[in-house]
C-alpha cells in the first residue's frame, strides 16, 4: 500500500467576494486540498476567480471566510510574509521580474528577503547558479532582465521561484505570454521541477494540454471549485 | 542587508525615472544649501562669539573675584585707616596680600576702632582672618591661579608730533590728545594679552626712534624744533640697545635731519627689551620702564585709529589732596603698544599700565570702591570649567568662613559682558527655530519625491511582497530612501561649508564688493572674519536633517507598505 502523502495545503470553505457597492461574489465554499509532490491544475472561463483564489492560496490576497493551513501552519496576517518567502513561491503569467537588476539578482532576491548572505560564494549564492544552469541560461547570469526575451524571463522566474527551496510553487498562467514552443519548455520545466524535487505545484491555467499533465485537475464554476 | 541594497538601487539616478532623480537631486540640494547656510552662520557667530570672549578674558579673566560690601564695612578693611602703620589709609587687595600681617593696627598707639564697626572675625586661633589671604588659599586650592587688579580713573594726555610732508618740504607739526581714562593694572602672567595686542609697525618704530631724541628739556609742549636735531649716529645708539639689524633708508651720512631718515625693516634681538610692550624668558609680559620716557603703558586700539603711534609720549594726571589744596599731580609715560578691547564697553577707555603705577594713583586719590575697581581675577585654562570652578571657589570660601565678603562670577555674569552674552545666546536661539523651520521646508521635498517613488515603484513593492517581503521592510526601504537623501544633503552642504569657511575672504570680499562697502565692520568683526566650525551646528544639523527626512519618509513609507500586492500584481 503506498504510504499517506503529508498535506502541502489544505484550503476549507474559502468565501471570497467583493462590494461595488452590491455584493459580487467570487468563491463561495471552496475546498481544495493538495498534498506534497502533487501537481493541481485549476482550469476556468475567465473572471471565475481563478487567480483571486491562487492568489488566496498563495497568502497575497485574503478570504472572507474559512481557513487556510499550509504545511500544518493555520494562516494568520502575522505569518504571511514568513510563509511567502519560506514556503510558498510565484510564477506569474506577465515574469514580474525586477528591471534594474540581473538575472542572478533577480534568482537571488527571496534569499536576501530571507536574510541569507547572497554575498559569492555563499550557499544561496551556489544555490542561486545552479538554479540558473539548470534552466540554461547560465550565460545570461549577469545579464540585465530587460535584455532577456519573454520566454528566458520565464524561466529566470521559474529559477527565483525555487531559490528558498519552498514547498509549494504556485503557477498563475506560466505560459500565457509565450509561444507554443517555449510554453512546452516552461511547462515540461515546472513539472519536471516537482516531479524532482518532490513540490507540490498549484498552476491556474487555460491550457488544457498543461492540466493534462497535472495529477489533479479541477474546474472552477459556478464560484465553486469540481474536480475532473 | 536587503532593505539598504533596494533603496540603493531606488536612489541611483536613471533615464527610465528621470522625473524622480531630478526631484531627488534638487531636495538633495535644498538641504545642502541650508545645511551649508547653517553651518557658515554658526561657525561664523562661534568664531566672533569665541573671539569676543577671548579678548574680554584676556583684559579681564574667566572669573573674577570681588570684595563685597561685608568687605569694605569689615574691621579688616577699615582699620588700616586708623593705623599709623598704613599711613591712616586702607589697603588695596594687592597691598594686604603683601603685607606681613593681617591688619597693621597697633592698639597701644593707634586711636580706638569706633563702637559702630563690625566686630573683628577671628578664627579659631583668636586671630584676626586674613580675609585676602583666605579668599586667595580657596582660590587656588581650586585649581586656578588668582591675580589682584586694580582700576582706577585719571587723565590722559598725549603729544603727537609729527613730521609731515608738504610740497614746500618737511613740516613738523603737534598735535594733543587729552582723554578721561580708566586705568588697569598689568598682569604680566596674562598669557591671554597674546591675543589682543597689535603688532608694532614701521611707523611705530620710526616713530620711537624719533621721539628716543627728545630728552626731558626739551619734553615742554613748545614748538617742536629739536626733531632737527636728530641724528643717524644717535639712533644707531638708541636702536643698538634691543634690535638686531635695522635697514635705514640714509641718504646722507653722519649728522642728518631725522625727517630723511626712515626705517624700513627692523629685527628685534633676542632677550633684548625693546621700548614696547614684550614677554621676558619667563613669558611674563613687560611694560617697559625708561628713565626718561616714563612708564610705558598699553592703549586701546581706537588711539592708533586716532594717529597715536607707539613712542608717543605724555603724562598721565590725577588730584591728590595735600595740606593746603587738592593739586593736579602728573606721571610721565609714553605709548608702548596697542590692544584690541574687542567690543566690550570699557574697551575704549581702559589704559593698561604697571600695577605700581595704578597703586601709586589710585592710593593718592579719594576714590569710590566698586567691583569694577579692586578684585582678584582667576585664570585657568579650560574656559569650558568656569562654572564648576567657580562653584569650587565658592565652596572652598564657605570652608574658610569667607564666603560673605567675596563674590566669584563668572565671565557670563559680568555686569558689561552680561547683556552681550545674552544677546548672542538669544540670536542663536532664535536662528536655531528658524533653522529648524528651514530644515523642515527642505526636507519636506523629500516627501514629494518618496510619493512619486513609491507610485514608480508600485509593481516592485508587489512582486518583493510575493516573495516574502514584510510591510516593516518595504517601510524601511523607502525610509531609508528619505534618511540616505537627507544625510548625503547634509554631507555635501558640511563639505560645501567647511570649504566656504576655509576661503572665507574670498566670500566677504565679493559681498562687499556687491555692496560697494565693507560687508561687515572691523570695528566689531576684527581685520578678518573669525569661524570656527561649531561642533554643535554640525550635530545639529546633521542629527536634525536625518531625523527630519526620516520623519519626511514616514507617510510615504506607510503609504508603500500598506499596499495590497493582490492588488498591485492583479493589475498588471
Amino acid at each position: 500500500m503506498e504510504p499517506q502523502k503529508k498535506i502541502a495545503l489544505e484550503a476549507k470553505q474559502l468565501h471570497k467576494a467583493f462590494y461595488n457597492p452590491n455584493k459580487v461574489s467570487i468563491l463561495d465554499g471552496v475546498d481544495l486540498t493538495v498534498h506534497q509532490g502533487e501537481t493541481v491544475a485549476i482550469m476556468g472561463r475567465s473572471g471565475e476567480g481563478k487567480s483571486t483564489l491562487l492568489q488566496i492560496l498563495g497568502t497575497l490576497d485574503s478570504a472572507c471566510k474559512g481557513s487556510l493551513t499550509i504545511l500544518d501552519q493555520a494562516v494568520t496576517r502575522y505569518n504571511k510574509s514568513k510563509i511567502r518567502n519560506c514556503n510558498l513561491a510565484f510564477v506569474f503569467q506577465s515574469f514580474h521580474l525586477l528591471d534594474d537588476y540581473t538575472a542572478l539578482e533577480n534568482i537571488l532576491l527571496p534569499a536576501s528577503i530571507g536574510r541569507h548572505s547572497i554575498e559569492a560564494g555563499s550557499p544561496a549564492y551556489v544555490r542561486g547558479c545552479e538554479l540558473l544552469e539548470h534552466v540554461g541560461l547560465s550565460d545570461r547570469a549577469h545579464f540585465n532582465t530587460k535584455l532577456l526575451s519573454g520566454g528566458e524571463k520565464q524561466r529566470v522566474a521559474i529559477a527565483r521561484a525555487l531559490c528558498n527551496d519552498p514547498e509549494i510553487i504556485l503557477a498563475d498562467e506560466p505560459s500565457g505570454n509565450l509561444d507554443r514552443q517555449t510554453a512546452h519548455l516552461i511547462h515540461s520545466l515546472l513539472l519536471t521541477f516537482a516531479k524532482e524535487r518532490n513540490k507540490s505545484l498549484i498552476v491556474v491555467t487555460h491550457d488544457e494540454e498543461l492540466a493534462a499533465l497535472c495529477d489533479t485537475r479541477y474546474q472552477l464554476e459556478n464560484h465553486k471549485l469540481y474536480p475532473q | 542587508m536587503f532593505e539598504l541594497s533596494v533603496a540603493r538601487k531606488y536612489l541611483t539616478p536613471r533615464w527610465r525615472q528621470l522625473s524622480v532623480s531630478i526631484i531627488s537631486l534638487i531636495s538633495i540640494l535644498v538641504i545642502a544649501l541650508v545645511v551649508w547656510l547653517i553651518v557658515v552662520f554658526f561657525s561664523v557667530t562661534n568664531g566672533l562669539e569665541k573671539g569676543w570672549v577671548n579678548k574680554l578674558i584676556a583684559l579681564t579673566s574667566p572669573i573674577r573675584v570681588t570684595p563685597t560690601e561685608a568687605y569694605y564695612n569689615s574691621y579688616y578693611y577699615l582699620v588700616d585707616g586708623i593705623s599709623a602703620n598704613s599711613d591712616y589709609a586702607t589697603k588695596s587687595i594687592h597691598e594686604k596680600l603683601s603685607a606681613d600681617n593681617s591688619s597693621s593696627y597697633d592698639p597701644s598707639s593707634d586711636e580706638e576702632a569706633p563702637k559702630y564697626w563690625s566686630k573683628p572675625d577671628l578664627d579659631s586661633n583668636g586671630q584676626l582672618k586674613d580675609l585676602v589671604k583666605e579668599a586667595y588659599n580657596a582660590i587656588q586650592n581650586a585649581g586656578s591661579s588668582p591675580r589682584p587688579y586694580e582700576v582706577t580713573t585719571s587723565n590722559l594726555r598725549l603729544r603727537l608730533i609729527r613730521n609731515k610732508s608738504e610740497p614746500a618740504g618737511h613740516k613738523e607739526t603737534q598735535a594733543f590728545l587729552s582723554q578721561p581714562i580708566l586705568l588697569g593694572s598689568l598682569d604680566p602672567k596674562n598669557q591671554a594679552m597674546e591675543q589682543t595686542l597689535i603688532p608694532v609697525s614701521v611707523n611705530d618704530l620710526n616713530n620711537l626712534y624719533t621721539m628716543l631724541s627728545v630728552g626731558p628739556e626739551q619734553n615742554t609742549e613748545e614748538a617742536p624744533d629739536f626733531i632737527a636735531q636728530t641724528s643717524v649716529k644717535l639712533l644707531r645708539e638708541k636702536r643698538s640697545a634691543f634690535l638686531k639689524t635695522v635697514a635705514i633708508k640714509e641718504p646722507v651720512q653722519g649728522e642728518s635731519p631725522s625727517k630723511k631718515i626712515t626705517i624700513t625693516k627692523a629685527e628685534v634681538k633676542k632677550d633684548a627689551s625693546p621700548l614696547w610692550v614684550h614677554t621676558d624668558a619667563n613669558h611674563e609680559y613687560i611694560l617697559p620702564y625708561d628713565a626718561e620716557f616714563g612708564d610705558g603703558i598699553l592703549v586701546p586700539k581706537a588711539f592708533r585709529e586716532a594717529g597715536v603711534l607707539v613712542g608717543d609720549r605724555g603724562y598721565i594726571s590725577y588730584y591728590a589732596p595735600t595740606t593746603s589744596s587738592v593739586q593736579e599731580q602728573r606721571l610721565p609715560i609714553y605709548v608702548a603698544g596697542f590692544y584690541d578691547s574687542g567690543i566690550i564697553p570699557i574697551g575704549g577707555k581702559l589704559v593698561i599700565a604697571n600695577s605700581q603705577l595704578v597703586s601709586l594713583i589710585r592710593s593718592s586719590h579719594q576714590q569710590e570702591e566698586t567691583a569694577n575697581t579692586n578684585g582678584i581675577n582667576v585664570r585657568f585654562d579650560d574656559l569650558n570649567q568656569a562654572d564648576s570652578i567657580k562653584e569650587k571657589i565658592q565652596a572652598g570660601f564657605k570652608a574658610a568662613g569667607v564666603d560673605k565678603y567675596w563674590r566669584a562670577e563668572t565671565y557670563k555674569e559680568y555686569e558689561f559682558t552680561k547683556d552681550l552674552l545674552q544677546q548672542l545666546k538669544s540670536d542663536k536661539t532664535l536662528f536655531t527655530l528658524i533653522s529648524t523651520i528651514i530644515i523642515i521646508v527642505a526636507c519636506s521635498n523629500i516627501i514629494s519625491m518618496l510619493i512619486i517613488l513609491v507610485n514608480d515603484k508600485k509593481v516592485e513593492i508587489g512582486i518583493l511582497r510575493s516573495m516574502g517581503a514584510s510591510c516593516w521592510s518595504i517601510a524601511a526601504i523607502f525610509g531609508t530612501c528619505g534618511v540616505v537623501m537627507g544625510v548625503l544633503g547634509s554631507l555635501t552642504g558640511t563639505v560645501a561649508a567647511v570649504i566656504t569657511l576655509n576661503n572665507i575672504d574670498l566670500l566677504i570680499s565679493f559681498l562687499s564688493k556687491i555692496q560697494g562697502h565693507n560687508a561687515f565692520n572691523p570695528v566689531f568683526y576684527g581685520e578678518t572674519l573669525p569661524n570656527e566650525i561649531s561642533v554643535e551646528a554640525l550635530l545639529f544639523v546633521i542629527m536634525s536633517t536625518a531625523m527630519i527626512s526620516l520623519v519626511a519618509g514616514v507617510v510615504p513609507a506607510i503609504k508603500a507598505s500598506l499596499l495590497r500586492p493582490s492588488a498591485i500584481l492583479r493589475s498588471e
